[in-house]
């Protein structure tokens, strides 16, 4: 329980966040399947959490595990909602594309 | 160091805490191993004391924090940008996304292989960094395929194995209670809805073929632009992550702060101050003083006496117990302890009480043999685990925010149910087909 977190591991495990992040909003920018896009925002939810939970370890203590919590309580949540408004969205344009309703893009 | 010789004795804690803040960022640079699990925030004598004891120097490796790892990722960025470029659906065909994967591929099993190199240098204990270097390229891999993928289902579950060597990497963090829960929540509750709401919405034809995909699953909206914007964004946050630190004086051998800080904490007005955070000191009492200990000892008094053992003498047991948490003796030990020693230390002055009180129950002098079976049976009762610790945490100090959590929750569950009820007309189709029909088909 008490092995420790060295700065070298600590930026290791920052970089996957990082890159998971990274990766995550690319997705998000790019794709235009509104579910994935979706999924695009867990992923970045992924690169937190990982951030978070290795900077918990690094300090000594749980403030970061407990803040992954609310983090998944927020993705549930967004989960519930988004995956609600795609259904609704598809219902009306029989289409999953984003781009579908860029209806203010002048 | 003259300034903190001529300290006034009743001097400002804020001083001391801008000191303590400034060693605090020289211990995180050089990477010292300075953790105890119950530590809080509120605990710099932690800091000092466990600086203090270390034996080696404050001192930064140099081959670690060289530039070199710098300019590494930078070129590792470069080349993952142009293999995510080539891999991202719609610029290019098959056989080119092809080779964009293997050069990203290749790409991170050289960045893994150049961080690597400093692996032996380290000297330290190489098995969390061999998993990570696993549990993290395939978390990375699977990744760029959700990202680039042309189905949704697949990229649901690319997703999944994200999700799972994501919780590799959180086991290697002693995050055992999140690793499980994000595969529960994540992996299963999440992602089954993802999968429900693919197959409701998903678009007929054969799925064995790429073409037969939409064409918005197919072309990428952007890639070389929004890949550019990503990967820049990740050499900034990488920058940030892996700068070398030359204003950090500690790079030359033990920094003058650290002879400060020595200084210090060797005033005896100092060490009036340095006292158990309040809440170690409801951890300790958690553990020894309420979760009966005359259960967990019982059986082993029992063999130790050689006789059953009566109700009150348990009961005396667990309150001689009790007295001796609440009245903290580890409070007053000099010099304090480090943080890595106070847990033994705690043990230790337990144990005495718990000899004491074993051996007048059975009438003798307890042998080794005794001794070591009680050590044993308090180290049982000392450890808490992860799952106790994150649930300490947050019912301790968060409970408004877990009410609020629960709030969010009913919101989101009535906002889904108000969504769901919404009878929807596509506006731009005349002929509107029976939409119930379509969607319980």
């Amino acid at each position: 329980m008490s092995t420790p977190l060295s700065g070298m591991l600590l930026s290791h495990f920052l970089m996957t966040g990082a890159i998971l992040f990274g990766l995550g909003l690319i997705g998000f920018v790019t794709r235009r399947n509104l579910i994935i896009m979706f999924l695009c925002t867990e992923l970045m939810f992924q690169g937190v959490v990982i951030s978070l939970v290795s900077l918990s370890l690094h300090h000594g203590n749980f403030e970061g595990q407990t803040f992954v919590i609310f983090v998944l309580t927020i993705a549930a949540a967004e989960a519930a909602l988004a995956l609600g408004l795609v259904v609704l969205l598809y219902r009306g344009r029989k289409t999953l594309d984003g781009t579908a309703w860029a209806l203010l893009r002048g | 160091m003259d300034s903190a010789r001529s300290r006034p004795v009743g001097v400002s804690e804020s001083t001391l805490a801008g000191q303590q803040i400034d060693l605090w960022k020289v211990a995180k640079r050089c990477g010292h191993a300075y953790l105890l699990p119950s530590s809080g925030t509120g605990c710099w004598e932690d800091v000092f004391a466990a600086i203090i004891t270390l034996n080696d120097p404050l001192r930064c490796d140099p081959r670690i924090m060289d530039s070199a790892v710098l300019y590494a990722l930078y070129v590792a960025t470069v080349v993952g940008a142009i293999a995510l470029i080539l891999i991202m659906p719609g610029a290019f065909s098959t056989a080119i996304r092809r080779i964009g994967g293997l050069l990203g591929a290749a790409t991170l099993g050289g960045l893994w292989l150049w961080l690597g190199r400093f692996l032996p240098e380290l000297g330290t204990d190489q098995a969390p960094f061999l998993y990570y270097y696993l549990f993290s390229g395939i978390a990375i891999i699977a990744a760029v395929r959700v990202i680039s993928h042309t189905k949704p289902v697949y990229a649901a579950l690319w997703f999944v194995m994200v999700i799972l060597s994501s919780a590799g990497l959180l086991l290697i963090l002693q995050a055992e209670f999140m690793a499980f829960a994000l595969v529960i929540i994540y992996g299963g509750a999440i992602l089954v809805t993802y999968m429900f709401v693919i197959m409701l919405a998903a678009q007929a034809g054969d799925a064995s073929h790429a073409e037969d995909a939409p064409e918005y699953d197919r072309v990428a909206r952007e890639p070389v632009l929004a890949v550019l914007v990503g990967f820049l964004m990740m050499a900034l946050l990488l920058t940030a992550i892996h700068e070398p630190a030359p204003e950090v004086p500690a790079a030359r051998g033990p920094s003058d702060m650290a002879i400060k800080v020595a200084m210090l904490t060797d005033r005896p007005e100092e060490r009036a101050i340095q006292r158990l955070p309040p809440e170690q000191r409801e951890l300790v009492r958690q553990t020894f003083g309420q979760r009966g200990m005359a259960e967990a000892f019982g059986p082993v008094i029992a063999q130790i006496a050689d006789r059953e053992l009566q109700t009150r003498e348990l009961e005396e047991f667990q309150a001689a117990i009790g007295a001796w948490v609440e009245a903290q003796p580890w409070r007053d030990v000099k010099p304090r302890p480090s943080t890595q020693q106070l847990p033994l230390l705690v043990d230790r002055l337990l144990l005495e009480t718990i000899d004491q009180q074993v051996s007048s129950i059975a009438g003798r002098a307890l042998t080794e043999e005794d001794r070591r079976l009680l050590q044993q049976t308090l180290a049982n009762q000392r450890v808490l685990g992860n799952v106790e610790r994150v649930g300490f945490d947050l019912f301790n100090a968060h409970p408004l925010g877990l009410e609020l959590a629960g709030v969010i929750l009913l919101v989101a569950l009535i906002g889904a149910v108000i969504m769901a009820r919404q009878r929807v007309t596509a506006a731009d189709e005349p002929e509107q087909p029976a939409i119930d029909e379509e969607v319980s088909a």
